[in-house]
């Protein structure tokens, strides 16, 4: 009690508090930004959120309400030294050691009283000044959901109500030239007439059929076995061009076996994880999205800790690249020993949301790198031949084809 | 003024022909048709393929338990706090370091680490940079979560850091194998300001630089020796 209520004396002849006072004073708007500490914000970016974060549990405790669960006395002394006060005993310390599973909380004998309330006093401005996310992703859903495009039953309705209109017309038309003795010829003699007299427009039209007949035939024959553009909704809607475009993180991170193996491997789930262990809220899809990996590894988010003993279930990605068995290709001999580049072949994934197929895949297309293309010297796997390479074709350049990349067994076997 | 009609009726036919044309458009959930499946597709189940004969449909599996894929050495030191220490105390670098382990360190560094740890190494990646991960501290001088400077990591921690991960970071054992480790922890003693060039494990010059760091370890790892065999036990 008594600890308290020096700590409530300390904290309230602190100057920062002194300056919220007077700035409650001025303009409220402007009390707000006062509160602000510089000092504890730069701290806190820089020595704390490796491990915490205001309103959620990362790898040690959520900090918001620190300052009224703990006495100011006990919050300096912990963050100078954890490990001293549970060898001493302190009971609060020893208990929170063992909460968390006896992970050991930087020391930062460093740090001045002065630095600790700082610090203390922007946890508590952060917790005050959060910003009402979850709130605004729901509503953001929900008016999506609303501008949605109408159905086909609505333009098929549309196009019903159009033609009962129009024999309706027909109709009162021939009911007319009924009443006054006209001849009412029906709509197939009368257009047998019009065409009859207008030669032309047959031929055009048989031309029109003809001619969009054999596109429509070749396209397809040559869309045959070609799949680019092909972009199959995925079981997650993976953005890769938040994390490989905005968030610069190398395509060989996620996919390491392209560097070593014949496929580039899809990411096993705890390559996610390392990032979205914390990381639970998208940009763009709110929790949705992200709360599917937790679906599949078993993670609680609210608690930041595996579910014991979960049955894992594999997330299903639909494959886009689809080579022919028949040819064989293998990602590290382009990667590693080509030196490609990832995007030479899957074009800007980079700026893709939602990837698709950029290369045809076709043998002309293999072929016409395989052609143009240099071979890389210095990646240590032509030693010794490669000399005898530049000086048979008198030429510095070697291209795949030169090692053999045109012959018909070097893909097919 | 007939052939102003006929221009028009041509028009529509077209207009009429494209709509319908373009009205047939793939979907793009469907890849398109292929010309004699049976070549197309593997008889074989391939790694991600649907597979009937096993446990859980899929044909790529958790390797049986103890199984050692060939060239993997296995690493010695369990995830606590005490394996790290004894790891930072034992472990040295069995590659020779050279400009071009460096390069290649550098190389795979900038594939593993750069987008959270920077370039630099100060903790000022792309993703922190863009504000939505915390930043790790500087290899030059930040501090250590498990007690002293980052500076002064040994290459066995860095190495037991890689392999387990740390408050923030995942483990990255497997997305990096043995050799690429080492590559990155020698790039990574370059950016503490460490002169690692012409390191081996024999060298003279490795006893030097790694002499400060095991001698502040010891005393706690031989006070939690018991510790650590109970930490193992219930594991």
């Amino acid at each position: 009690m008594k600890k308290a209520y020096i700590a409530a004396i300390r904290r309230f002849s602190t100057p920062w508090v002194m300056t919220l006072i007077m700035g409650l004073f001025s303009l409220a708007s402007v009390a707000q930004e006062a509160e602000l500490n510089e000092n504890g914000q730069k701290l806190f970016k820089s020595k704390c959120t490796s491990c915490h974060a205001i309103d959620k549990t990362v790898v040690g405790p959520a900090l918001g309400g620190v300052n009224e669960r703990r006495s100011e006395e006990w919050l300096i002394s912990w963050i100078r030294n954890s490990q001293e006060m549970i060898k001493s005993g302190d009971a609060e310390a020893v208990a929170l050691y063992e909460e968390y599973n006896k992970s050991q909380m930087t020391a930062f004998p460093e740090l001045s009283d002065d630095d600790i309330r700082d610090i203390l006093s922007y946890v508590e401005y952060a917790e005050n000044n959060q910003p009402a996310k979850s709130v605004s992703v729901t509503d953001g859903g929900e008016g999506v959901a609303e501008e949605k495009e109408p159905s086909i039953l609505l333009y098929l309705g549309l196009l019903i109500g159009l033609i009962l209109l129009i024999n309706l017309f027909v109709r009162i038309k021939n009911n007319l030239k009924d009443a006054q003795g006209l001849p009412t010829p029906t709509l197939i003699t009368s257009g047998k007439e019009w065409l009859l007299a207008n030669k032309a427009v047959i031929v055009i039209m048989v031309l029109l059929l003809v001619v969009g007949g054999l596109k429509d035939t070749w396209d397809t024959l040559v869309q045959t076995g070609v799949h680019e553009e092909y972009q199959p909704t995925q079981p997650i809607a993976f953005s890769h061009k938040i994390h490989a475009g905005d968030n610069a993180i190398d395509c060989n991170y996620c996919h390491s076996s392209a560097r070593h193996s014949k496929t580039s491997g899809i990411p096993s789930a705890n390559v996610c994880m390392n990032c979205h262990k914390y990381v639970s809220e998208g940009s763009i899809t709110g929790t949705t999205e992200i709360a599917k990996i937790y679906e599949a590894v078993g993670f609680d988010p609210s608690k930041g800790q595996y579910i014991e003993g979960y049955q894992e279930k594999p997330i299903e990605w639909v494959r886009i690249h689809n080579l022919p068995d028949l040819a064989y290709f293998n990602h590290s001999q382009h990667v590693t020993a080509g030196q490609l580049e990832c995007q030479e072949c899957h074009g800007p994934i980079e700026e893709m949301e939602e990837v698709y197929q950029f290369a045809p895949l076709t043998m002309g297309w293999c072929i016409d790198c395989h052609r143009e293309k240099n071979i890389q010297p210095e990646n240590g796997y032509y030693e010794g031949y490669y000399e005898d390479l530049v000086a048979k074709h008198n030429r510095e350049e070697i291209h795949p084809k030169d090692i053999g990349a045109l012959e018909c067994g070097k893909c097919h076997y | 003024m007939k052939i102003y009609k006929n221009i028009g009726i041509v028009l529509g036919a077209a207009w009429v022909s494209g709509m319908v044309l373009s009205a047939c458009s793939q979907d793009k959930n469907h890849p398109g048709y292929e010309y004699m499946p049976n070549m197309y597709r593997s008889a074989s189940y391939e790694t991600y393929s649907e597979n009937p004969n096993t446990a859980n449909g899929t044909s790529a599996m958790k390797p049986a338990e103890g199984s050692i894929p060939r060239g993997y050495s296995p690493f010695e030191y369990g995830p606590s706090n005490e394996e790290y220490m004894r790891a930072g105390e034992e472990l040295n670098n069995p590659l020779e370091i050279t400009e071009k382990t460096l390069a290649e360190g550098k190389e795979l560094y900038e594939i593993f680490c750069d987008h959270c740890h920077g370039a630099k190494g100060a903790g000022d990646g792309q993703i922190v940079d863009n504000g939505l991960f915390p930043p790790p501290p500087s290899y030059a001088d930040g501090n250590s979560s498990r007690g002293g400077m980052m500076a002064d990591l040994s290459e066995g921690e860095i190495y037991h850091t890689i392999v387990y991960g740390l408050n923030m970071m995942g483990a990255h054992a497997s997305q990096i194998n043995d050799e690429e480790r080492w590559k990155i922890v020698a790039y990574v003693q370059t950016l503490q300001g460490k002169d690692v060039l012409g390191n081996a494990m024999s060298g003279p010059a490795e006893a030097d630089s790694t002499q400060t760091n095991p001698v502040q370890n010891v005393e706690p790892v031989e006070a939690n020796e018991t510790e650590v065999q109970s930490n193992e036990e219930s594991h």
